[in-house]
């Protein structure tokens, strides 16, 4: 308990310390490089603040939504088919996998160019960054279930698809689970950069925006807001991973 | 079971390639959006002097920033990853940093460095130095911890723990993190070079896009790619040679 | 007689608090007593979780008690003490990355013996466990009780009066860990070391020890401590061994029924 106390006190020295540091290198350099806390803070908590940020918000939310759905959806079906037919696995995961090791930016230019500036090329790179753990990881949660465990089911006389959906489906879903956390984070990464490289709405394009007309306590409102949102996903995630808990 | 794999591997690869031929010459896309394998194939030929300089300055910035960040983040991971109260303190502002888009401090970087060379490098640090802490304080708190109590029994210094018990122990997920870290440093400097847009095979990607030059964008994006492929391979085999005495 | 009566460890009021997370310590061990002559071959058995490995760790200065002491040849130990006592761990604990040989060296590489003498040391013991031909093997290679072998021949290397072992055969089957424990007297008979040796298997305690200490369930303390006067070589099958470990069955029964009830 003392020892935990220690950790959070340090921890909050840290916290102060990056903000201290923050405000006196803002005093010394021009408003234009840097922002001061005691600006940027203020506006965070100020409603009005947020008129012409909101439409953008949900236009970021809506490209994470519309990207982790189709990954999901996607990588599952897929997924399920390589991770239960062994020869489609032994074909197609090591391709897979060779793509995955592609750095996904490489991709964008292309989705640019076929996909145009607006939402569709950040919901297409966003899916493609988050598609690849979600399958990944369910081939391996389903080609990894205990053999024994699917003997012990059709020894009682469980037909294949009961088999799959009552023991090969719970007994993999807790890596299958982590592959969904793992994407649905990758999509706000994805979205943000994408709209960052070039885009036309989005939180990302107002970030890149704010940051070449030097409005930099604008700038820092904005990747606070990123930073809260990308956190609020993760816990998201995190509760997906809890739902294949097993009591540990 | 394999051969069959490899022959329809093989005859999926082909198949893309005549299914996206014919769809092109049929006229069901645009060739100013989706080039023909043809086309494509015929810029290979002047790829060399497309990418030359760039793909230079873009392997110079990856490696370099692979390097700094790869040394830093084993040796961070290394010094946070065996102190109890350090690791309790900072994972979670090294996880948290982790776990958002990195890429919205690339402005902030870009206000104090300037467009170039400097941002690029730093910003590729700390895409590349955040994984490689992470997996690298994965692996030393992993370590059994009556491997450093042999030591210890037989008197080891604490220098002797680190050298001769620590580090070899966590040597997979150090060569894990390596593997990790140098896709995450071209990544890193790609971003940078697309953001920033002044050099690079990432600056060059953009402006290839943005001037429809679609056949040699292709070219451009399977050249990386398929080096992307064969250095993580490589490396994949290494760290397999490393990891089969040990595990 | 007269030589092997006279003491070497001695173990006095040891008591061992661990914080318990919410601020409530955990006793460990509690007012623990006893003595261990030269050259014997002494056990401590008791039910899991009864402090046994922590005994060992404080024996071997590698933990701080809360109270109490414990004087190897009167003097007081407060750190691991690599010239006098050699540890072998549960499962074994062997360094992966190096071979047995290299095991085997890595106690004579920290104490800075020179390379020909810690090769010349280590090939010794090697063949003395009767590893001869596996030097080059890293320990993957290598079955369950090669690798406690090669364990045991990295803490006789350090050639200490005293060797504490804590559950060494623990991990193995039952026909393994009897040849082990056959081999183990021999070379305790040709090396005339004192063991100390923490097991929770009664045939074990039965077939090796010169004397055995029954503790009891958390916290650990002495519940009692047997004299083993069988003669050796002792069968492991002798009406005698079965005796003892009929004596010391009925005596942990109640430990171990009240360690599962408490959880």
């Amino acid at each position: 308990m003392r020892f935990k106390f220690k950790v959070l006190i340090f921890q909050f020295f840290i916290l102060f310390l990056i903000i201290l540091v923050w405000e006196l290198t803002s005093a010394n350099v021009s408003i234009i490089f840097l922002a001061p806390p005691t600006q940027v803070f203020p506006l965070l908590f100020n409603i009005w603040y947020y008129a012409d940020i909101l439409p953008h918000i949900s236009i970021t939310g809506f490209e994470i939504l519309v990207s982790f759905g189709l990954a999901t959806s996607t990588g599952l079906s897929v997924g399920f088919m390589l991770g239960t037919w062994k020869l489609l696995r032994t074909t197609y995961e090591p391709l897979l996998a060779a793509l995955y090791a592609v750095p996904s930016v490489v991709w964008y230019p292309l989705l640019l160019l076929f996909l145009g500036l607006d939402v569709a090329s950040k919901i297409a790179f966003a899916y493609i960054l988050s598609f690849f753990p979600i399958v990944l990881s369910t081939i391996q949660g389903v080609s990894q279930v205990d053999v024994v465990l699917v003997k012990a089911a059709y020894s009682m006389g469980a037909s294949k698809l009961t088999t799959f959906y009552k023991v090969i489906i719970p007994a993999a879903l807790p890596i299958i689970l982590s592959g969904i956390s793992t994407g649905l984070a990758l999509c706000v990464t994805g979205v943000i950069v994408g709209e960052m490289l070039g885009g036309i709405r989005g939180l990302g394009v107002l970030i890149a925006s704010a940051a070449t007309r030097f409005e930099t306590a604008r700038y820092f409102v904005l990747t606070i807001l990123v930073i809260i949102i990308a956190f609020a996903v993760n816990y998201c995630g995190k509760i997906i991973e809890r739902l294949g808990g097993r009591g540990a | 079971m394999r051969k069959i794999a490899v022959f329809l591997q093989i005859g999926t690869i082909a198949a893309v390639i005549v299914i996206w031929e014919e769809i092109v010459v049929k006229g069901f896309v645009d060739p100013l959006f989706l080039p023909p394998p043809s086309q494509v194939l015929y810029s290979f030929a002047t790829l060399p002097a497309l990418i030359g300089l760039p793909f230079y300055e873009t392997l110079t910035k990856t490696l370099l920033s692979f390097a700094v960040g790869s040394g830093l983040g084993i040796a961070l991971g290394i010094l946070i990853g065996s102190g109890i109260f350090l690791h309790d303190v900072l994972y979670p502002y090294i996880f948290g940093l982790y776990s958002i888009p990195r890429m919205i401090f690339l402005p902030l970087i870009v206000l104090f460095l300037g467009i170039g060379f400097n941002s690029t490098l730093f910003y590729a640090v700390l895409h590349t130095v955040l994984p490689v802490i992470i997996i690298v304080i994965g692996g030393v708190r992993a370590v059994d911890k009556r491997l450093i109590l042999y030591a210890v029994s037989v008197g080891a210094t604490l220098t002797q723990i680190y050298t001769k018990v620590i580090i070899p122990a966590a040597l997979p997920s150090i060569i894990a993190a390596l593997r990790l870290g140098i896709i995450f440093s071209l990544l890193g400097v790609l971003i940078a070079e697309m953001y920033l847009s002044l050099s690079g095979i990432g600056f060059l990607m953009q402006k290839l896009s943005f001037a429809f030059r679609s056949a040699d964008l292709f070219a451009v994006t399977i050249c990386v790619a398929v080096i992307a492929i064969v250095i993580s391979v490589l490396l994949g085999e290494f760290q397999k040679k490393i990891g089969e005495r040990q595990i | 007689m007269e030589v092997m009566s006279k003491t070497l460890i001695e173990v006095r009021n040891l008591t061992k608090l661990y914080n318990g997370g919410l601020g409530k310590p955990i006793t460990a061990l509690q007012d623990v007593n006893f003595s261990v002559a030269k050259e014997e071959f002494f056990t401590i058995i008791g039910p899991s979780g009864c402090g046994k490995s922590t005994l060992l760790n404080l024996i071997a200065g590698l933990d701080k008690p809360s109270s109490g002491e414990v004087l190897v040849n009167g003097v007081k130990i407060n750190k691991p003490n690599p010239q006098l006592m050699a540890i072998m761990f549960q499962e074994h604990a062997l360094y992966n990355w190096r071979t047995v040989l290299r095991n085997v060296e890595f106690g004579l590489e920290i104490r800075g013996v020179s390379k020909a003498e810690r090769r010349t040391k280590a090939l010794h013991y090697i063949r003395l466990v009767g590893l001869q031909g596996f030097e080059d093997k890293y320990p993957n290679q290598l079955s369950g009780g090669m690798k406690q072998r090669a364990a045991l021949a990295r803490a006789l290397s350090l050639e200490t009066d005293i060797l504490l072992m804590d559950e060494p055969f623990g991990a193995l089957d039952e026909q393994t860990r009897l040849l082990l424990g056959l081999e183990l007297t021999r070379i305790w008979q040709e090396t005339k070391k004192t063991i100390i040796f923490v097991t929770h298997s009664l045939s074990e305690a039965a077939f090796l020890s010169d004397r055995i200490l029954v503790m009891s369930a958390r916290p650990g303390r002495v519940k009692r401590i047997y004299n083993v006067d069988i003669r050796r070589p002792r069968d492991p099958n002798s009406d005698e061994v079965n005796h003892i470990k009929a004596l010391i069955w009925n005596e942990i029964k109640d430990e171990a029924l009240s360690m599962m009830k408490g959880g």
